[in-house]
């Protein structure tokens, strides 16, 4: 069972906010740790927006209160802390988040964590997402993905991870796909039996209708 | 019958079933038709009344057949035969037409197996007219059926909506390719 740390999302954008709570509980099996994100302080770790213009405040306030900080950034260096470089990459904040646990700097400051204890509830494949409906012609046509990620969830709900395998997409851009689609109310998130996810069924979809996609020059 | 797997364009008479087949079709589509008959026969001199026929052919060889169903109720026996070896189902509707939900309920009655098994795309055409009820409706007619399909609006003539059609339809039929065994098997004949 991975041990358990928390990353305290501070001043951050919803829809990054939304992606990071995606990807956050998918590190578990490339980092060895369950990373659960929190808005409470006294976290492992704090990502830090610093391209916002409260950031500035936001890292002090971090600094204060939690273990580590991590600053999101577009640009190559944070300064003093750990560098998250934009756009969010799932490889770059598992790398990151693996060199800070790594280090032992991830105990915070005020009060400890019990970050040694097993994670409660059930496992994370059990998050998914279900269709409430399709969207709207318009974004249909100016978002070819969203008619595949709906066609992945048309007859039953997948987990983040499952849409991405079937679709071939990576994980980063198809949760950003599934957060859009969220805002729009067209899926939402729904619990899956945990061995939905990753049974041979859930394989990119090759051969036929990836032919026939590419004949029709469509997708 | 042929046993080729293929995509289905069904809807009323004069939609634009034949028009979409052949904006993707390499060949010329082939259509039976032959002379309508009752109050049509007053507004269209031709109609399709056996089936039209378009093909794609893919890079490994293998043939996807596309099948216009016939358009007069009369030929509603042959939709039956079509469905088989179906792998999705685009419903042309004509909003602009009196009728277009009871329309739309008919062939979802009609390929009701179909839909259940691959699911379907409602192209709207004539989207634009104001005769037609609001777009929702015809989501709230397709959930009385307990589906959930994509409803596009659409120009039957470009062939950029035909594809944008085809496209929902495969992204549906995927899913049934990943889950091994639920598409109908390639033609051994």
């Amino acid at each position: 069972m991975p041990m358990k740390r928390t990353v305290r999302l501070t001043n951050l954008a919803a829809s990054e906010w939304m992606q990071l709570e995606l990807m956050l509980p998918l590190l578990d099996r490339g980092t060895g740790r369950s990373w659960q994100p929190t808005e409470e302080a006294g976290a492992d770790v704090a990502l830090v927006d610093l391209d916002r213009p409260d950031g500035p405040e936001a890292l002090a306030d971090a600094r204060r209160h939690d273990g580590c900080v991590v600053g999101l950034t577009a640009a190559c260096d944070a300064g003093d802390v750990h560098c998250l470089q934009r756009p969010l990459r799932a490889a770059a904040l598992a790398q990151l988040l693996r060199t800070i646990d790594g280090s032992g700097a991830t105990a915070a400051p005020h009060e400890p964590t019990g970050d040694e204890s097993p994670i409660p509830g059930p496992a994370i494949d059990t998050m998914g997402y279900r269709l409430v409906r399709w969207p709207s012609t318009d974004t249909m046509r100016a978002e070819p993905d969203f008619l595949r990620v709906c066609g992945a969830l048309v007859r039953r709900p997948r987990s983040l991870d499952a849409v991405s395998r079937h679709l071939g997409l990576d994980v980063d851009t198809t949760a950003d796909r599934l957060a859009r689609l969220e805002g729009l109310g067209s899926v939402e998130r729904t619990a899956i039996p945990a061995p939905e996810a990753g049974t041979p069924g859930e394989e990119t979809a090759q051969g036929l209708m990836a032919r026939l996609r590419n004949r029709l020059g469509v997708g | 019958m042929d046993r080729r797997r293929k995509f289905l364009f069904t809807g009323p008479t004069g939609v634009g079933k034949t028009t979409a087949i052949a904006l993707i079709s390499d060949d010329e589509p082939v259509a039976t038709e032959m002379a309508a008959s009752g109050e049509l026969a007053a507004t269209k001199t031709t109609t399709t009344t056996a089936l039209d026929f378009g093909q794609v052919r893919l890079e490994d060889g293998e043939v996807i057949g596309l099948y216009g169903t016939p358009g007069q109720q009369r030929f509603d026996y042959m939709w039956t035969l079509l469905q088989e070896r179906a792998m999705g189902l685009v419903i042309l509707i004509d909003h602009s037409r009196p009728g277009s939900l009871t329309d739309l309920q008919r062939y979802l009655d009609g390929f009701g197996e179909l839909i259940a098994q691959t699911g379907a795309v409602i192209g709207l055409t004539r989207a634009d007219s104001e005769a037609g009820p609001a777009i929702d409706a015809y989501h709230e007619c397709v959930a009385e059926y307990g589906y959930m399909l994509p409803v596009i609006e659409c120009d039957i003539r470009r062939a950029e909506d035909v594809r944008l059609l085809m496209e929902a339809v495969i992204s549906m039929a995927e899913p049934l390719a990943d889950d091994q065994g639920a598409l109908p098997e390639e033609n051994e004949s």
